[in-house]
């Protein structure tokens, strides 16, 4: 309960700093490298105050044209990333890329498409979106209302890949780099060797809980540990303000904690109801997101290491 | 197996047509268009159900529901019916009733109890298309009837697509999980557990790949015996989620044989079994 209160205060301060300008226009790009931009999205539930803007956008200037990662979570958001974008530099959006599948990150993929920009996602991603973004549009306006929706459609991707790839486009080298199921079956992350900038897209959350509905643990894990072992300068998250590589151990070190709870409730007989009210991780009770994510994280868990019971 | 003792109704055919009926008017209903949310089903179904017999509203430990308000998913939510002992001498708990009243298919879930299972209590995961009162009523074995009742928020759950690997999923089709708390005492009540790996396929979920709605199958009946004593039984439909799960207390009396057995809308027959000899379970 006190965790919901204090998100509503959040929403509440939040809806009292931006004025009407302020929420059209959302917080100004961060230049994070040479031709890097991210726009900061305000780790917290949807809601009418944030307009669903709760993630990192990426922006990569080349010579030639930019790279998108992230397309906003609605079509007016995709079109505020345009215009950001336009106020930046007059060259062409050459691609958009959904790293992962969730509102706040595919959504605003009808602003690009509008405009011929091609959306690059893992197949996975683009199956996963086929099956959901529906319902899931349905949801989110129930949280943020229809106004902040108007026009937005689900939009798929039109360039599929099936694994990392290295792509030269714009005049950079980007490594799309995926290595099988992690936060979500097609999850994958945007390396750019020139400025050591890591796009980590949904495999990392920075002081912020992440969704681990469609998760596999182990596959998360390792690839959170191949994305360090690059050495990146600076990793942008999906959720939270960009770091250290370091940092990506805090995502690590959640996703152990959750599992190991929920399995130690599980051991204990608790059922799936009592599992999910009772498996708190205070260490992580001040994280952004907290309050929405981690106790349907648990529910997920418990059903992932119920099902395993199955595997012979 | 023996058929279990169904004082109001001859065994098997009845009830499973109340629920295909149900089924089909509701799918009708819900093809043509989504009820406004004051739309109240409940006062049909309660027609339909038990007619004009009276119902109480469940007091104290009379009949517990639980179900969480607001769903972590709508596909898997946690339902949890406990009806407290029966004052009456000779009088137990003969069925629950699990009902989602805004349901493609309302009716989700009878449940039936006997003398040898000890005590109605009963846990299983639910699917929730839209907001919507759940209900349990608890029929006793002199006719009486009780209801306990929760509002859920959740939406979605019968048209979600299901197994992320549905390959997978089939290739262990019909694997039953049975379990019983150890040690399992003689006379006082044991929790058991039971999992069906079965994709309880609602028909309202489309196959991306092809564009056509994957066809309904899931599970429909449950028996479960204790040395071939029903203890448990249950008459289901696609309310209840993928991998049916279900954990119900039992007292076991003695050693002897625990028997699950389950059959899909296909007629597919899925069974496990485990002994109990001095407290200790034995699996095979």
């Amino acid at each position: 309960m006190r965790g919901a209160s204090l998100l509503s205060l959040c929403g509440l301060l939040a809806g009292l700093a931006g004025s009407p300008a302020g929420a059209a226009d959302a917080a100004p790009p961060q230049a994070v490298a040479p031709g890097i931009y991210v726009i900061p999205g305000a780790p917290d539930a949807p809601s009418a105050a944030n307009s669903g803007r709760v993630a990192n956008s990426g922006i990569i200037v080349g010579q030639q044209g930019v790279i998108v990662i992230g397309t906003g979570t609605s079509a007016a958001d995709g079109e505020r990333i345009l215009a950001v974008i336009a106020r930046l530099t007059a060259k062409p959006v050459l691609l958009a890329i959904n790293a992962y599948a969730a509102p706040e990150h595919v959504l605003g993929n009808g602003a690009f498409a509008r405009r011929g920009i091609p959306i690059l996602a893992h197949r996975e991603t683009g199956r996963y979106m086929a099956a959901h973004c529906a319902a899931c549009l349905g949801n989110l306006k129930e949280q943020v209302g229809a106004a902040a929706l108007a026009d937005t459609r689900p939009q798929g991707p039109d360039w599929l890949i099936d694994g990392a790839t290295t792509l030269v486009i714009g005049g950079r080298r980007l490594e799309i780099l995926h290595d099988g199921p992690a936060q979500q079956p097609g999850s994958i992350a945007v390396f750019d060797p020139a400025s050591g900038v890591l796009f980590a897209g949904g495999l990392a959350a920075f002081a912020a809980v992440p969704d681990t509905r469609d998760a596999d643990l182990a596959g998360w894990r390792k690839a959170l540990d191949k994305l360090q072992a690059l050495s990146p300068s600076l990793v942008v998250p999906a959720l939270g303000p960009p770091g250290g590589a370091a940092r990506l151990g805090e995502t690590r070190d959640y996703l152990a904690d959750l599992e190991n709870e929920t399995r130690r409730a599980q051991a204990a007989g608790m059922s799936l109801f009592a599992a999910s009210a009772s498996v708190t991780l205070p260490r992580y009770a001040e994280w952004a997101m907290y309050a929405r994510n981690h106790r349907r994280n648990v529910h997920f868990q418990f059903l992932r290491q119920e099902a395993l019971d199955f595997a012979p | 197996m023996p058929p279990l003792p169904r004082p109001s109704a001859p065994p098997g055919a009845p009830v499973r047509r109340w629920l295909a009926f149900f089924a089909v008017l509701a799918a009708a209903t819900w093809a043509g268009s989504a009820p406004a949310a004051d739309d109240d089903a409940w006062p049909g179904l309660r027609a339909a159900l038990f007619a004009g017999r009276p119902i109480a509203e469940a007091a104290g430990d009379t009949l517990q529901l639980s179900a969480p308000y607001r769903a972590e998913d709508p596909a898997t939510v946690p339902i949890a019916i406990r009806a407290g002992p029966v004052a009456e001498p000779g009088v137990h708990v003969r069925k629950i009733y699990l009902v989602v009243d805004r349901n493609p298919s309302p009716v989700g879930a009878i449940f039936t109890f006997t003398p040898e299972t000890g005590g109605a209590a009963i846990e299983t995961r639910v699917r929730i298309e839209q907001y919507t009162t759940v209900r349990a009523i608890a029929e006793l074995s002199d006719g009486r009837l009780y209801m306990a009742s929760r509002f859920v928020k959740a939406s979605g759950g019968c048209s979600a697509p299901a197994a992320k690997d549905r390959e997978a999923a089939m290739k262990q089709l019909g694997r039953i999980k049975l379990r019983i708390d150890e040690p399992a005492a003689d006379g006082r009540p044991n929790r058991v557990q039971l999992m069906i790996s079965h994709p309880n396929d609602s028909g309202l979920v489309m196959d991306q790949a092809t564009r056509f709605h994957i066809p309904p199958r899931f599970i429909r009946r449950i028996d479960v015996t204790y040395s071939g004593r029903p203890i448990m039984a249950a008459d289901l439909d696609f309310t209840i989620s993928e991998n049916p799960h279900f954990r119900f207390d039992f007292t076991p009396r003695g050693d002897g044989e625990l028997k699950a057995e389950a059959v899909d809308s296909n007629d597919a027959r899925f069974a496990a079994a485990l002994t109990v000899s001095a407290g200790a379970v034995l699996r095979r």
